[in-house]
């Protein structure tokens, strides 16, 4: 490939100040093997302050409710609730910290991969999991896993605290587990299984419908996963600490795809707990996983349609490193740079936004110093518009509605109403941290220079528009421009 | 109306509204036949929406999430206490409901399921566009549809266009002419564009963000309906039926996804006046749900459900099925209701009667099948 365009392709392109890589493959790959450190210069809440931070929030809410009648008041006391608590502040908090390291880190195709895999494990838009729990989850639990193994990554995350919470396994017992067992001699009533978690390992995580796994399957991948749940909750409700409950496990040996999971253990506490294990590396080994998980990863990168050849090249690397993500990372960079075509692949409003700001170096999201929040306060603009512009842009990472998570090819991000929302922000560049007084002319001239492999049609055509001192249609016409748009 | 945030699916709730290119209606100086498809992502529960009460067999199976309430409509069935709208048009005799019927599809799975409802196919992710967009394409209509993304419900036609209201401006045609001419090696693009800068002088306007829910789109469809030279079909899409946990009975998670069905109902019969008459509104959800409740008071993933019809282009209220049983050994694969027609064919025969198109020729562009059966007169008689 063309080295400025491999670099929008694999990362988020050249910032106005920043060189060429002398060798863009070697630049690329070598960013794979460690995880860069966040350069947020602001307080960073570890995933586990969120939590206690939701919890307290939960709480108090669930307070107000019950012993507040009048529902004047009540608002004025949930109101106080959502400030003092950064109900409304965190999810946009977060967003910040996330596009910061983009726009301004030395590692930006890490941090494509990062983002790539925040969207794999998605975690949906419900029980206010945006805005305590997902990103926070993400930057403590996803990131490190990043230069593991694709088998650890699962494990972990499927184990995650937003994971068992979005996908009910929290709820889920064993028919003949111990609890159930006890229920029945009781004459109470049974709290059987839940399938939804077992369902999606094995279609959205790991090895995908084409495997051809069938319904018995499914409900042994939930026998297997019964007893991972909350700890410490309550009545089915949520706790803080995810752990095993022998208790509730369907007890025996269940087969997924054939293969036997016998429960190891003595102990009728961890009976049956190495079995999510033994399934993980064994869906992670499989050549269905290796399949599916490096198209996937090509059609995220290449183009919407990979061809065998380039899903060959990372699959080979996942065989022979047993599934080290680096290896695979830099195996996916690899076929970018040896099949990529320059504008083959239609951007997501997300990374084209970052883009946008690291390409004209923008002040986005916005000096990290307007991110303090007083917990007490109304939320100014600044602090709300990398959401505001993310929602209009139909692209809030954190909020997908289904657990496939965002869309990947042009047919689903290209709709007119997608590129005129687009356009329109250009269109007010003020939103982005562009200054309008500022030289729009130039700005957009670095762009073309810095990113474009051949700039020579898009310099002519700012110079063009110079003499007509236009403000925003330089930028619009960069920017919005087929190149930028695609990468 | 207050809108959940859940019904926002895949980023935003779309409602897709499809104008003739040269209306034949028009032309032919008749009455201009409307169809609404409303969505429904997550497999919507029929046995909630009308659940069987012919006997005690579905309360056993659903101790904690039966519906407690039901409004019977007939010795079997009942409508959930939500659908108060509906009800009402039952009552008119402008509802039909097909229960115990579903798309070929039993594999369960959300995402090919949802393709599959919209691509009208039968292999997941295979074709790339929709039976609507096909149907219309046959019949020379274009499309509008008013959500963010362009669903694959509707790909495959010419024109589309997809719209939701906004505050931000467009730069003058000017600057969109530039970009026409950078897009020229990329047909999809500049179509995109092409149709963005045809658009009324009303649709560029900046829109307050009040104008976004989901009364004022089922607003703006009616309006679209009601123009003679408008839209002829109008699509909307809401999520949320997924309940594997508290799916409740009454109230509770199903019920106020059906609410908000209840009300898109509610609120086209309210605002389209006259219009309703030649329109037909039917569900479309990507499969049922089990019939017993699951370990988390909610319920898998099944197969057969309801389709929900209304509108004056239907001549009596009635429950259409062929009842397959909900005893064990009648249920699919022991768990679901079991689907006793191919909800394409009753798609179909709605298709043709709105289109007055030819049912062979529906079947074959809209669903590539050389035979589905014809429910025309089962609908429509």
């Amino acid at each position: 490939m063309k080295p400025r365009s491999f670099i929008r392709k694999v990362g988020f392109g050249l910032r106005p100040e920043e060189k060429l890589p002398q060798d863009p493959l070697n630049w690329a790959k070598s960013q794979m093997k460690s995880v860069p450190k966040l350069i947020w210069p602001g307080k960073i809440y570890s995933e586990k302050e969120m939590l206690d931070i939701r919890v307290d929030f939960t709480t108090q809410e669930d307070k107000i409710q019950k012993t507040e009648k009048n529902p004047a008041k009540a608002k004025v006391e949930r109101n106080k609730l959502y400030r003092s608590s950064g109900r409304r502040y965190f999810e946009s908090y977060e967003l910040a910290i996330r596009h910061h390291q983009a726009v301004y880190g030395k590692q930006p195709v890490f941090e494509r991969f990062w983002h790539f895999w925040g969207n794999h494990f998605t975690i949906i838009d419900k029980n206010k999991l945006p805005i305590f729990n997902t990103g926070p989850m993400q930057r403590d639990q996803l990131r490190p896993l990043m230069t593991g193994r694709f088998a650890d990554m699962v494990y972990n995350i499927t184990l995650s605290w937003p994971m068992i919470k979005s996908l009910d396994n929290f709820k889920s017992r064993g028919p003949n587990s111990k609890f159930n067992t006890y229920r029945r001699a009781k004459n109470k009533p049974e709290k059987g299984l839940n399938e939804n978690h077992g369902r999606e390992l094995l279609e959205l995580h790991t090895i995908s419908p084409n495997s051809g796994y069938t319904q018995n399957d499914v409900i042994n991948t939930a026998y297997i996963m019964t007893g991972w749940g909350f700890t410490d909750g309550k009545k089915g409700v949520e706790g803080k600490n995810i752990g095993y409950q022998g208790s509730l496990h369907e007890p025996g040996t269940h087969t997924v795809l054939g293969k036997k999971y016998k429960s190891d253990g003595f102990s009728s506490k961890t009976k049956g707990k190495n079995q999510l294990r033994d399934l993980v590396e064994n869906l992670c080994a499989s050549e269905d996983c290796r399949n599916f998980i490096a198209w996937k990863l090509c059609r995220h990168f290449i183009c919407d349609d990979p061809k065998p050849g380039m899903v060959k090249i990372v699959t080979d690397a996942w065989e022979n490193s047993k599934g080290m993500l680096p290896d695979i990372h830099q195996a996916v960079i690899e076929a970018t740079w040896k099949f990529g075509k320059s504008n083959d692949k239609f951007l997501s409003p997300e990374t084209w936004l970052i883009q946008v700001a690291r390409m004209t170096g923008a002040d986005w999201p916005g000096n990290p110093k307007v991110f303090e929040y007083d917990f007490k306060s109304k939320l100014n603009y600044k602090q709300k518009k990398i959401k505001n512009i993310l929602a209009e842009l139909g692209h809030l990472p954190f909020r997908a509605k289904q657990p496939n998570g965002f869309p990947d090819t042009k047919n689903e991000w290209l709709s007119q109403e997608f590129l005129v929302r687009r356009i329109a922000l250009i269109n007010n560049p003020i939103q982005i941290g562009l200054k309008i007084n500022s030289s729009l002319i130039d700005i957009s001239k670095t762009v073309v220079e810095q990113n474009f492999d051949e700039p020579e049609k898009f310099i002519n055509l700012l110079n063009s528009l110079e003499l007509h001192k236009e403000k925003s249609k330089s930028l619009i016409s960069i920017l919005c421009s087929g190149k930028v748009l695609k990468a | 109306m207050r809108i959940s945030r859940r019904i926002f699916l895949a980023g935003s709730t779309s409602l897709i509204l499809t104008a003739p290119l040269l209306s034949k209606a028009i032309a032919a100086n008749q009455t201009k036949n409307n169809l609404v498809i409303i969505m429904l992502r997550g497999g919507m529960d029929g046995l909630t929406a009308v659940p069987f009460i012919g006997n005690n067999i579905l309360t056993k199976a659903r101790p904690d999430i039966g519906v407690s309430k039901p409004i019977p409509i007939s010795a079997n069935f009942a409508l959930h206490p939500m659908l108060k709208n509906y009800k009402s048009l039952w009552d008119q005799g402008k509802a039909s409901i097909f229960h115990a019927s579903s798309i070929p599809y039993t594999g369960r799975s959300h995402f090919e399921g949802q393709y599959l409802m919209e691509s009208g196919g039968t292999q997941p992710y295979f074709d790339k566009t929709g039976w609507i967009g096909r149907a219309l394409e046959g019949a020379g209509l274009k499309g509008l549809s008013i959500s963010l993304p362009m669903p694959l419900i509707l790909r495959g036609g010419k024109d589309l266009d997809s719209f939701m209201p906004s505050k931000n401006r467009l730069p003058n045609d000017e600057v969109l002419q530039l970009l026409h001419e950078d897009y020229q090696d990329d047909k999809m693009l500049q179509e995109v564009l092409s149709t963005i800068r045809k658009r009324p002088i009303a649709m560029m306007e900046p829109k307050s963000r009040s104008d976004r829910d989901m009364k004022g789109l089922a607003k703006i469809a009616a309006q679209q309906l009601s123009d003679p030279a408008g839209p002829s079909v109008a699509i909307f899409d809401i999520g949320g039926f997924d309940t594997h946990a508290d799916q409740g009975g009454d109230y509770g998670e199903h019920a106020r996804q059906l609410k908000q069905f209840d009300n898109v109902i509610g609120t086209l019969r309210n605002q389209m006046g006259k219009t309703f008459d030649n329109t037909i509104i039917a569900s479309l959800t990507e499969f049922g749900r089990t019939m017993s409740q699951n370990g988390g008071s909610g319920t898998e993933h099944g197969y057969g459900t309801a389709i929900l019809m209304a509108g004056g282009l239907l001549p009596k209220s009635r429950i259409i099925s062929d009842w397959p049983g909900l005893e064990k050994k009648n249920l699919f694969e022991g768990r679901d209701l079991n689907s006793s027609i191919d909800a394409r064919a009753v798609y179909a025969s709605i298709l043709a009667r709105v289109l007055e198109s030819d049912h062979k020729k529906i079947v074959k562009d809209a669903f590539f099948e050389s035979n589905l059966p014809d429910m025309t007169k089962r609908i429509f008689s």
